[in-house]
């Protein structure tokens, strides 16, 4: 929840509890409008009242005071709903991939990793792939259809050449739709030494709100540069050590939820409870009268 | 008035010496069972018990004046325990004593009336009773076991017609403590039910302790004194 004027807001936070316990703590007090008895015990044992209703009274006031002040302060809430998201696997092909420092191979792990995140993908997620080497290559496009996506990854290319990041990541913005929750998941071992300047393709990203999710096999020895685009696109950076790392990794990117988020003004809301509360202890103080 | 004197020189505690105050010839048409036989024998002819109009007695009458007592509707509970007070006044003949006690409250008007009134006094004490509960009942018969002693009991001005609902502010006469209530339709009822159910209570302790005992309201001072004799 934000606030247009927080001040007002933790003003409001403050008369709710010390104008309860204030009225709590006055009741006690000699009033001049009180009904005087000459045996308050006898009353207190003969009337036999719960005291909840009393304290829901004193609540009633002190909430409606502190309401009006929050509705004041301009509340908003923002208002998170699971949406349908696109994801792009951008898996790196090259040569180094066959490197067996996690085993059997980082190719072949990735490979098992990838088939495990589309396996535990919540229903709803589409998942496209993309490889690269020298080049990128569009294996499939977003989809929901998860045998589609086992079949593409049966038609991931032998790692060879060399790696072109920044073009794997243009190849797969590019299959992403133009709108709504949309992620890259980079599962790379490298630096990149050929084509686009994965920067530039990471400005771009940015600017269509697209997530880049990194995952470095491998000791990649530029990680920290990838670790610093992930976090110019909001994204998660991992570096699993072992291949059940890595699916673990992958899993958890997989899990992650993608939320549609958008904000609510609550000031007539507010405002609309602090009159009834309002109303509700007016009422029930213009009650309490002689019969 | 002296009906009421004639109740109290009728109790069975009064003194031998107290009840002869002096006797008269016998005069036809007087009764047969006021012949005082002992002067007639002394005298040689018959004389008459003149006990009801010549025995001295000691009236006092213990008055509840704490806050408690200033509850009321339309007046307070304490100006009709002034008119009873005063109504028992005047139940004194001429040559009765007149004994007045500052109460400081029930436990404490009792107590003098106990140690400070001769023990043929007869006593009247005029409280709401809140305080019963605190007095120890050795302290009530010690008191009835004198000449006469009869209490009026303060009933609630709101027995009948609890006069609130909704959320209410008490407060004590006594101590001014305040305290808030949600007071519905099954709360005044218990409240009414309650308070006759103490009221009885108060007025069968007083009873086997001893004492005459007879309720007032806020309306209704000196006849109360009446029917308290009229009940015993």
């Amino acid at each position: 929840m934000t606030f247009a004027h927080p001040a007002l807001a933790i003003l409001a936070a403050i008369v709710l509890p010390a104008g309860f316990l204030g009225q709590r703590l006055t009741a006690g007090l000699r009033c001049r409008s009180a009904f005087a008895y000459s045996n308050l015990d006898f009353m207190t044992s003969a009337l036999n009242t719960p005291r909840w209703p009393n304290a829901a009274f004193d609540f009633a006031c002190a909430a409606s005071f502190s309401l009006l002040l929050a509705a004041s302060a301009g509340p908003r809430v923002w208002i998170t709903t699971p949406a349908s998201a696109a994801i792009v696997v951008c898996l790196d092909t090259s040569g180094s991939m066959n490197t067996r420092d996690i085993r059997p191979s980082r190719a072949s792990a990735a490979v098992l990793a990838i088939r495990s995140f589309v396996n535990v993908a919540p229903t709803g997620l589409r998942i496209g792939l993309v490889s690269f080497a020298g080049d990128a290559q569009r294996l499939l496009a977003p989809t929901g259809d998860r045998r589609a996506i086992i079949e593409a990854l049966e038609r991931i290319p032998r790692p060879n050449g060399q790696t072109a990041i920044g073009d794997g990541l243009l190849a797969s913005a590019a299959m992403l739709p133009d709108a709504g929750p949309r992620a890259i998941v980079l599962v790379t071992d490298g630096a990149n030494n050929h084509g686009v300047d994965p920067r530039a393709a990471v400005r771009k990203l940015a600017a269509t709100h697209i997530r880049l999710n990194a995952i470095v096999v491998g000791g990649a020895p530029f990680s920290e540069r990838l670790r610093k685009y992930t976090m110019e696109t909001s994204g998660i950076f991992s570096r699993p050590g072992s291949a059940a790392d890595l699916m673990a990794q992958i899993a958890r990117l997989a899990k992650a939820r993608f939320d549609a988020r958008a904000s609510r003004d609550c000031t007539v809301p507010c405002a609309v409870v602090a009159l009834f509360l309002g109303a509700a202890a007016w009422l029930g103080a213009a009650g309490a009268a002689r019969l | 008035m002296t009906c009421v004197r004639r109740a109290v020189l009728r109790t069975r505690s009064l003194p031998k010496e107290r009840v002869c105050g002096g006797s008269r010839e016998y005069d036809p048409g007087n009764e047969a069972r006021v012949i005082d036989w002992p002067a007639s024998a002394r005298r040689g002819s018959i004389q008459i018990r003149e006990r009801d109009r010549h025995a001295t007695l000691a009236w006092a009458a213990v008055v509840d004046t704490s806050p408690s007592m200033k509850a009321g509707r339309d007046r307070s509970l304490g100006e009709a325990a002034r008119e009873a007070g005063e109504f028992w006044r005047e139940c004194a003949a001429p040559g009765d004593r007149w004994l007045g006690v500052d109460p400081g409250g029930l436990l404490g008007g009792l107590d003098r009336a106990l140690h400070r009134l001769p023990g043929h006094s007869a006593r009247l004490v005029i409280s709401d009773f809140c305080d019963l509960p605190e007095v120890p009942d050795a302290l009530l018969r010690a008191v009835a076991r004198g000449l006469d002693s009869t209490a009026l009991v303060a009933r609630d001005p709101w027995r009948k017609a609890f006069p609130l609902a909704g959320f209410v502010t008490i407060a004590d006469l006594e101590t001014g403590a305040v305290r808030k209530f949600f007071i519905g339709a099954s709360e005044r009822l218990r409240f009414e039910r309650l308070a006759g159910e103490r009221e009885r209570s108060v007025l069968t302790r007083l009873t086997k302790a001893g004492w005459r005992a007879a309720t007032f309201d806020e309306n209704d001072g000196g006849r109360a004194v009446l029917r308290a004799f009229r009940a015993a």
